[in-house]
Order: structure tokens, then sequence, then C-alpha cells
């Protein structure tokens, strides 16, 4: 009793964080394009009022010998969704997984999506793109303040492999986002990259792949739209309206080279790129904006190092 | 085969060539830091009441032994080693032999030692009986001089006293008693003289002109010293004598005899503490190589205990309770290691004395035994730099004064192990130690002790650099917690029967965490505790210890933090947050009677101690929390060489820290509670050794748990008692003392621990709303190491040269495994699949050796003691913990601590 719990495991994480460097390990950085990945997903609008509909689109890393197999949506309100997105019977939306839309009669095909669409599908990529409908009774029961907060439903996205030539079983990536239906004065709009400073001075993708030297680090920033930092108003517990800004921020993904870090934040969103030490060959560079209020986009480069 | 014996004047003639010579250095009993061993368990209820002796046996009257003729004749030297058996009043009640030499030495040496007489040991209550290894030595003398031969004729009368003198030993100034001085006199004649008790010698009729002095004794320096005696006075000198191996002095154990003789208290020796490599010379850190003690990750000095959570052990100064016992990185304890006089390590099924806890039990005890001489202390090494005073002062010496201070500078060095990462780590700690015992002698005995100590946690991160994707968690973290008690302690005795044990103590820990500009937490708990005995011996059968272990606590709890006003948000990286700023206070008090009960109904042979606890927590205006604590611990001694010990009891421990939860004004949780039952048998094998084999078995049910069925916060009880567990196996340690230049020991764990969160539910539904049907499954405590063998051995080299190693395997730990998780877009975060059952895969097995050597330097004044550790010299990869990288795709362990040499020293001036 004299003794809380609290007290002996601050001193342990505190010990445990004074010895977190001895263990620097080989694992993949977040930042590396290596395998299948769902980078983004984007919900245009980005916040919808109750019976709106939103489309929903997805940037998705397929690396160089594998194809994109199969995307699957499914999407809920938040009373059904728990930390891995919308729960709920998985099992027509796996039927409809296993069906093969070469050999699949039309029937099959028809009465595959009416059960998975019951079951909350909202789009098979590549075949049907998905979108969602915000339910009208989405924000009752919610007082006025609460209904200009919200709700976020959640979407899940998941995505296989195509076949693989080795045999191998296809991956498998699980990713969910949230769309935030609200009756907000302010309602969100996703940002955009509108292009991008190398080392401080302005490069278009227009002019081809941008040169690199082999080993070398450059700066590379996004530049944000003019409209990308929104203004909103927010209510808080005290029933004052605030004014508040968006801080964005960055994740960042490469095929080759290392960023000095994985993440970067508003105002300081610049991060440092450290090209390749293998000559004439070629990187994506990919910048993922997110807002904090739901809104995301990104952005790609190419670079060649010489 | 007796010659004419050289002497001149009024020398006393000695009777033959030989000399019998004891280790009377044994006796100088420095301050033992005592570490009772895990096998202490076996006997609980009566160890603990063993009181810390506050003077050790002395010896007064030192009887020669007669050297065998047979023996003598052939040449023959050997050394004894006995154990004396000593009771109240200093009188050996019996003596055995413990390591024989043979041709008659034995006989000769206890023939002896029964005719010794000490200075009785003596606790705060007043003298006690204890056991305590004593070498006896043989020793021929070197061949004498011849006498002269010019038929000078020794003079009738008794000449004066020309030269004296002070036997003083080198490095430690003590003065040296009984030790046999020769004279070489300038006109050729040798004199022989014995130094008496203080070490002071006269040698009458020493002529003018120059002298040579010399001690020739086995163990010391026969280098000789030059004197001028001059005509007309007596010349004084002070002859510094330089001991051949100071550490022989130190193959000393007590046995504390004080309530139950026949319950032995295992002791390590400074000795062996100081020589066990990796363990930095601190007493405590060598429990982690005692049986039950589990390996923490990275060799933190995380206190597993018989596979127990660390948060269910309790660590304990003085009796008094204190929240953790080593600083960052858990290479120092919080205690000086030199204010340290015994650590006791109990595992389990102890005595009533200790409670609020279902695992194990460490109480440091601080030393209360002082020498004549001051002693001034340095110590530094890779971690920290420490000073301590120790000495009587006052008027007549009446108090004993020990002053301690140290100060980490490893934040200064870990900068050169974080080059190229964005980190800058700055640990620093420091802790203090006041402590006055009144020495005089009589029916109080009163002790002021003050300690504290404080741990600083900076992580630096530059402006730029991004810590995740929250905007409120960006910027340094800074954690700083620190620990203060003052105890006063107060033992009064009435009369041979009656004695009374007051200890009061006041304190206070302090938390502060800051993250970023966002987070934050305050935490102070003021604490008021009251520990008191009232004791009352009927007879050496029957023993009766009323005792009441107070704590009261007011806390004060302050945080801040980005706030989500919707619950129902708190998953929610999307929903907008508010500033928040809330502080919460409260009391909660815990009065604990216990009564503890010692009975030997059939003599000496059987020890019965029964004893009951009452449990109490009072929360605020909630109800009060009560439950009984029975308990019972059994020693039968069969033979004098094999003890059984058996022991069974209930232990119940509190709700802790955010455990706690009140609806509708009360608890909605109880005590957590332990069954163990242990059984035992102690063995002494041959003259040193012991083996000790443990058995046990501990039960617990009311373990705290998640409540899987809290919807609101506000009103639903977050946690419930619907947990079970059991944790069994065997503990070994066989054990070679320090006797013969070495020792060691084997210490070998066999255990499980293992415990299920909801055995009566026919649904799981985890903290991630997964359901699963069925009673939940039992899984393994996060430190169940199913194997811990730890090879302790140290051999002691000519010259005070001495190097040690230790050879440990353990189990590695279990961890849940993963290979999947689920992306969340909005916080660019994975949330991990579970694959396995919660704790079924393990990491691989830890081996290590280490390897120490020191070297003491004694100078005139002083003694400097450097040593090198060698950590890991095998450099095994031995992984600590395994790290996933950011979707659980691929895993990596964390390996342990590579190969370290440590260097250090320590310089000891005495005055």
């Amino acid at each position: 009793m004299t003794t809380p719990i609290l007290r002996r495991r601050a001193a342990r994480c505190a010990t445990a964080l004074l010895l977190s460097g001895c263990g620097a390990q080989d694992l993949a950085n977040t930042w590396e394009l290596d395998r299948l990945r769902v980078l983004a997903i984007a919900a245009e609008p980005a916040e919808l009022r109750p019976g709106e509909t939103t489309a929903l689109r997805s940037l998705v890393y397929v690396p160089t010998g594998a194809t994109f197999g199969t995307g699957i949506w499914i999407g809920c309100l938040p009373s059904a969704a728990d930390s891995f997105g919308c729960g709920g019977d998985s099992s027509a939306l796996e039927s409809l997984a296993e069906l093969d839309p070469a050999t699949a009669t039309p029937e099959e095909l028809a009465a595959a999506l009416e059960t998975a669409r019951e079951a909350g599908l909202l789009g098979l990529d590549p075949f049907f793109p998905p979108t969602w409908t915000a339910p009208t009774d989405a924000l009752d029961g919610l007082d006025p303040r609460q209904q200009a907060e919200g709700i976020s439903a959640v979407i899940n996205l998941t995505v296989t492999e195509g076949e693989r030539a080795d045999g191998a079983d296809p991956d498998l990536e699980l990713v969910y986002k949230r769309v935030p239906v609200s009756v907000s004065p302010t309602p969100n709009h996703n940002p955009a990259i509108a292009g991008w400073l190398v080392d401080g001075e302005p490069w278009s993708e227009s002019e081809g792949p941008l040169p690199v030297q082999s080993g070398a680090t450059l700066s590379i920033e996004p530049v944000l739209s003019a409209d990308s930092l929104e203004a909103y108003t927010y209510e808080n517990t005290a029933g004052e309206v605030e004014d508040r800004v968006e801080e964005p921020y960055f994740t960042w993904f490469t095929e080759a080279g290392d960023f000095d870090q994985a993440l970067s934040l508003y105002p300081e969103v610049a991060v440092e790129w450290t090209a390749p030490k293998a000559l004439d060959s070629e990187a994506l560079i990919v910048a993922v904006a997110r807002d904090r209020r739901g809104g995301m986009a990104w952005r790609t480069l190419q670079v060649v190092v010489q | 085969m007796a010659r004419p014996q050289p002497h001149a004047g009024a020398a006393t003639p000695r009777p033959a060539l030989s000399r019998v010579l004891a280790t009377v250095a044994a006796l100088r009993l420095a301050p033992l830091p005592l570490l009772a061993s895990g096998l202490l368990l076996a006997a609980p209820a009566v160890a603990q009441d063993e009181e810390p002796l506050v003077q050790e046996p002395a010896l007064l009257e030192l009887v020669q032994a007669a050297y065998p003729a047979e023996a003598e004749a052939a040449g023959i030297e050997g050394r004894v080693l006995l154990l004396i058996e000593i009771d109240e009043k200093g009188v050996p009640s019996a003596v055995s032999v413990l390591e024989p030499a043979g041709h008659g030495f034995d006989e000769a040496a206890v023939a002896a030692a029964q005719a010794f007489r000490f200075v009785p040991a003596a606790t705060a209550s007043g003298p006690v009986p204890v056991a305590i290894e004593f070498g006896y030595e043989f020793r021929l003398s070197a061949p004498e001089p011849a006498a002269p031969e010019d038929g000078t004729a020794a003079p009738i009368d008794a000449p004066p006293v020309t030269l004296e003198g002070t036997l003083v030993e080198m490095g430690t100034r003590r003065p040296l008693a009984d030790l046999p001085v020769q004279v070489q006199a300038s006109d050729g004649r040798s004199f022989d003289v014995m130094s008496d008790s203080v070490g002071h010698f006269e040698v009458p009729g020493a002529p003018i002109g120059a002298a040579s002095l010399r001690v020739i004794a086995p163990g010391f320096d026969d280098s000789p010293t030059t004197v001028e005696i001059t005509a007309g006075e007596v010349t004084s000198v002070k002859l510094w004598v330089r001991n051949l191996s100071y550490r022989d002095n130190e193959i000393v154990a007590v046995y504390q005899k004080q309530r139950a003789p026949e319950v032995t208290r295992r002791t390590l020796t400074a000795a062996e503490i100081r020589r066990v490599p990796g363990a930095f010379g601190d007493p405590v850190r060598v429990i982690q190589n005692l049986p039950g003690a589990a390996r923490g990750p990275f060799g933190l000095g995380l206190l597993v205990i018989r596979g127990a959570n660390p948060e269910d052990s309790n660590v304990y100064v003085d009796g008094v309770e204190v929240p953790i016992i080593y600083h960052l990185g858990g290479y120092r304890s919080v205690v000086n290691a030199e204010l340290i006089d015994s650590v006791d390590y109990l595992p389990g099924g102890y005595g009533v004395k200790y409670g609020r806890s279902t695992g194990g039990v460490i109480d440091v005890q601080s030393s209360r035994t002082y020498e004549d001489q001051k002693k001034f202390t340095w110590k530094t090494d890779i971690l920290d730099t420490g000073l301590f005073f120790k000495g009587k002062v006052g008027e007549e010496q009446k108090w004993g004064v020990q002053l301690g201070a140290r100060r980490s500078y490893i934040d200064a060095f870990i900068p050169f192990f974080t080059q190229g990462t964005q980190f800058t780590i700055k640990p620093r700690w420091f802790d203090y130690q006041a402590k006055a015992d009144r020495l005089v002698k009589g029916d109080d005995q009163l002790t002021v002790f003050a300690f504290g100590f404080q741990d600083k946690l900076f992580i630096q991160t530059p402006d730029d650099f991004a810590q995740g994707s929250d905007a409120d968690t960006q910027g340094d973290l800074s954690t700083v917690y620190q620990t203060h008690r003052q105890i006063v302690s107060w033992t009064h005795r009435f009369d041979d029967r009656w004695s009374l044990w007051v200890q009061p103590a006041i304190g206070v820990d302090d938390i502060q965490v800051g993250l970023g500009t966002s987070f934050t937490l305050e935490q102070r708990f003021t604490n008021a505790a009251l520990r008191s005995e009232l004791r009352w011996t009927q007879s050496e059968a029957l023993g009766v210890n009323l005792g009441l272990d107070t704590n009261l606590t007011y806390y004060k709890i302050g945080f801040s933090l980005p706030f989500l006003p919707d619950f129902t948000q708190l998953q929610d990286p999307l929903a907008e947050r508010e500033p928040f700023r809330q502080t919460i206070d409260g009391w909660y008090v815990s009065p604990d009677p216990y009564l503890d009960l010692r009975w030997r109904p059939f003599g000496e042979a059987l020890l019965i101690n029964p004893g009951v606890r009452l449990n109490t927590l009072k929360v605020g205006e909630a109800d009060a929390l009560v439950s009984l604590d029975p308990r019972l611990g059994t020693r039968w001694s069969v033979t004098p060489t094999t003890a059984v010990k058996a022991g069974t009891g209930i232990y119940q421990q509190p709700p802790q820290g955010q455990e706690f939860g009140i609806a509708e004004e009360n608890l909605t949780v109880n005590f957590e509670r332990g069954w163990t039952h242990e059984v035992g048998v102690e063995q002494r094998i041959g003259d040193s050794g012991t083996l000790d084999w443990t058995g046990f078995y501990k039960g617990l049910d009311k373990l705290i748990v998640q409540n899987p069925d809290a919807g609101d916060a506000t009103t639903d009880a977050i946690y419930v008692n619907e947990g079970i567990g059991r944790i069994y196996g065997m503990e070994i340690m066989l054990r070679k003392a320090l006797v013969d230049r070495w020792f060691g020991w084997v210490s070998y764990t066999l255990s499980k621990s293992e415990r299920n969160d909801y055995p009566t539910r026919s649904t799981q539904r985890t903290a991630d709303g997964v359901v699963t049907r069925g009673p939940a499954a039992w899984y393994n405590y996060d430190f169940d190491q199913t194997n811990i063998l730890t090879i302790i051995g140290g051999y002691r080299l000519p010259r005070d040269f001495e190097v040690s190693g230790r050879f440990q395997h353990v189990t590695g730990n279990p961890y849940t495994p993963y290979d999947l998780a689920v992306q969340d877009l909005d916080s660019d975060s994975w949330a991990p699949i579970q694959t396995g059952a919660k704790n079924t895969a393990r990491l691989g097995a830890y081996t290590a050796l280490d390897l120490r050597a020191d070297k003491l330097f004694t100078f005139k004044y002083w003694q400097l003691e450097v040593y090198l550790d060698l950590l890991n010299v095998i450099r095994g990869e031995n992984p600590e913990q395994l790290q996933y990288n950011y979707d659980y795709t691929e895993s990596a362990v964390i390996r342990g601590l590579p190969f370290i040499a440590s260097p250090g020293f320590q310089a000891d001036f005495r005055f």
C-alpha cells in the first residue's frame, strides 16, 4: 500500500528508457517500400453530413515482381468498431474474396456482391469503386455540441497480392481509417500537396526524375496548397467557441535510400533523404499528408541516382 | 628438544621452541555485511525475529594451546577451524571442529578454546548467545639465534626498562595484541617480549645503541625496524606492522542464536559479497544470485522473487518500507554499501512481522557496530563516486555516527555511446545517509537514522525531430523520483523477560514526469509509519511478540493532459482535445497488529512458531477492508548436522496504485491472497559446506484484474478480484564457506509461475473487444523462468590479491507472439494481432560468465583496493526482450549488455 504500483512502474519505465539504446536492431523502417503496403486512404469529401456519400480511394504500393490482387472495402459506425476497425461477420466478405471474377457467372457475382453489401461491403478493387453513405440517423441521440463535433465512421480496407509466381502465400495488408460525420459549421477538406522544395529550390515532376548524386543527402520539403491549412471552430466543454488551425504532418516512404526521420510535423515539414550508393538506380519517394481531422493527400517524387 | 632460551635480563624464558599462536585476528570483527541466504525462508517466523547485533563477541582471555609433541618433533604445522558457541555470559558452551588438522592439533585447539572467555555478543535487547568460526593456528617458531658464548650471566635483579613501544597494524591503525616482539640489540643479545592487550610492550635492560625490532608471528611482515636506544631515558617507539594478508581476518561468520539457537542465520561474509562479479560490491545486488531470485531484463535488479511480479514484493530499510531499492539502471542500491550490516532475503514463508505482500521481502539492515578507529571511505567506479564516514564521537564516545553521500556521473559518459542518435539521455542520481547510534550500554538503545535518494532521467530530442505523429507528445521526457525517510528507533528493556521496541518514521515519496508540454504528472506520498513490538520471553521454551505495523499516507496527485471530452472517443485520433488539469488528494491508513509465538515443547530440537497478522486498509471515508493472515513455521533439528523445516501461511496484499476504485463510497476491490506452503532440509557437509533444499507451492486467488464488463468508467468497477495463480518449485543451494582461501556456492531454482485472470467466465473479452468462448487459459507470469542456475567461486591469492567468477544460465522470459497487425491510418500506428496464447513463447536462454580481480594495497595510514569487473566475458548474445518492426511482421531480440570492463577503487582511511 505504501508502495503504489505506479511508483515502481515509473522507476521501471525510466530504467527501460535508459537502457533502450542497448538493442540496436536491423528491423525494417516504416519508410522502406519493399512489400505490399497501403500508404493512404482519402475520402472525398473528407467530412460528411448525415445522408451524404463520399468516394474512397487508396494509395497502395505493390513491389516490383508482385501484382495487385483485390481490395475489399467495408464500413461501419463507431459503435460496431473496435481497435481493429470494423468487426462483425466477415464470412460473406471472405466468400466474395475467394470468388474468381474471371470464371464466376454474372449471377454468382451479383449474388455474392449483394450478400457482401449487406455485410457492409463498400467496394471491391479493382472492380467496384468504393463509396460510403453516412446513415441519416448517424448523429441521432447526440446533443448539438456533440453533433457539431461529430462521430468517426470507420472504413476498413483489406488488400491482397495476386498469385505469386513462386507459389508463396500472397501478402496481406489490413488497414482502416475514419471518416467524420458531423454538422460542423466548418467541415474538413482534404489537404493538397502542391509541389516540392528540394534543397530549398522548387522542383516539378514535369522535369522528369530528380537526378541525385550517389550517397548525397537532400532536403525534401512538401509544399501544401494555400488552402490546406484550414481554420475551423471548436466548441469546448465550457461552451466557448475556439478558433483552431490545422497542424498537419507527413509520413515518408521510399524504395531506396534513408530518411533521417519517418515523420515530419508542421511547420518543420522538411526531411533529409540520403540517396543509395547504387548508380543508375531509380527510386520512388512518397509523402502522405494528414491534417489530423481525417483529411489525407499524397504526392510522389521519382529520383534517379547518378 | 628444548634448547637453552636465549634471553637477557628479566625477559621471560619460553618453555619450548614451539610457539602456539591463535589467530586472534579472526575476532577483529569488522562490521560484517551479513547476508541472509534464501534458506532463511525455511524458518520464517523465527529468523525474522532476530535482532541485529550491536556488539560483536570480543575475546577477553586467550588460552595458549599446547603444541602436540609428535607434531612438533616432526616439524608439522597446522590450522584448525573451530565452531565456538558462546553463551550470554561470554563462556564457550560448546566447541566443535569444522576443519580438522589432525596430528593432535584438533584436541589441543578444542581444549584451549574451551577455556577462552569473551565479551558476550549483544543485540539492542541485551546479551545473546552466538556461534563464531575461529581459526586456531599452530606454527613452529623460527630458529633462535644462539646464546652468547661469552659467558655473560643474566643479572639476578630485573633491570630497568630502556625501550618501550606499541604495535600498530599498518593501514588499519589497530593495536596488535598478544604478538611476540624480538629485539636484536647492538651487543648481539636478543630480547623476546609479548605485546599486551592494547599492543604495548616493554623491554627491560636493552643496551644503549642501535636495536633492531621485528614481530615474529605468522601472517605478519617480519621486516626489522631500527631504533636508537639512548642513555638515561626510556626510548619509545611505534612499530608499524604490515599484515601479510589483511583479508584473512575476514574469515569470520557469526551465527546469531538469540531466541532460536537451532535456527541458523546463514550469512555471506563481507569478503564473499565484495567478490561477487557483477554485483559492484553491493550487498543488495548479491541477492540476485541466491535461490528463488529470478533474473530481471538487462540485470536491472527487478525484484522478481519466486516468479512473482516485481510489484508483489516489498522492500524495507531497517523495517521501514521504501518504494524501490535500486537507482536508475538497477546497478546500485539506494543505500550505501558501507552502511549496510545485513540484508534479509525472504523469498516466501516469512513471519507475521512482514505483510502487505504476496511475494518476497527484502529488508536491508543498517550497521550498528563501530570500531575504535574512525574510518573515512572514498569509493569510485564507472557509475558514481561516494564518501562515507563512520566512527565514535562525542564525550566519552557515546555516539556512533555514520555519514554518507554518493553522486552518479554516468550521464557524462552516455553521450559517447549514443552518438549518431537523435536522443540525449541523461540519468543522474544521488543518495545520502546520516545515522547516529547511542552506544551507552544499559536498558535503553536509541538510533536516529535519515536517508534518501533522488533519481533523474532526462531524454532530450532536437526540436525538429518528430517523436511519433501525436502533436501532444513532442518534446523532452523528464522523470524525477525521490524518497526520503527519517527514523527513530528506541528499545527499552524492562527486565529479563520484557522489552519494548518502538520505531516511528516519517517520509515522503515524489514522482514527477513530464512529456512535451501537454503531459505532466506529479505525485507526492507523505508517509508516517509506526512499528513497535512488545516482547516477552518466559523462558527458552516460550516467547511472545505483540507487534504493530502502521502506515498512514497522505497522497496528492496532480496531472495535466490533452483531454478528450467524450469518453467514447478515447481511441479516436481525430477527436478534438482540450487542455486539462486536475489535482486529487486523500489518505489511507493501515494499522496492522500481529502476534508471534515461539514455542519449544520438547527442548531445543523442535521449534514451533505460529503467528497471526490482521491486515487492515481504510481509504478515506470508505469502509475499511480487514483480513487475517495466520502463519505457522516449524523447524526440527534431527541431528546436529541435519534440520528439517516446514511452514504454511496466508499472505494478503492490498490493491495498489490505479487498482483503487471507489464506487458508492466503497472500494471496489479487496486484498489479493496467497497461501504458501514450504518444506525443506538443511544439511551440513564436512567442515565448511552446507546443502539446503526447499520445495514450495503458493496458491493465489482474488488477484486483481480488469473488469471486462466495465462500461461506464464513472460508475463501473474498473478492476475486480477474479484472477487466480499458482507458483511452485524447488530451490537448492550448495555452499562452501570462505575457508581455506576459497569460497563458492551453487544456486539452482526450478520453478513454474502461472495465472488465470478469468477462470469462472464462460466468455472472454480482451481489452480490444475480441470475444472468445470458454474459460480463460492459464498463462505464464511475465518473469517465469524455469531454470535459474548460478555458480560463484572465489580464490584468495597471496599478497591480498583475489580472483572470483560467476556463471549464470537462466531460462528466457516468456513473451506473447505476434506476426500480424492492423494499421490505423489516422494515427499511423499498428495494433498487433495476437497469434498465440499470452506468454507462450520464450526468449532464448541467458548465459553469462563474469570475472573479477582485485588487489588491496596497504600503506601506513590507509588502504587502497583496486578492482576490475569483467562482465559477459564469453560475450553471450543473451536475448532480453523481443522487438518488433512497425507492423509486427519482423522481430529481433534486444541483446543483453555486451562485454564490459568496469574498473573501480575504494580507499579507506582510519584515524
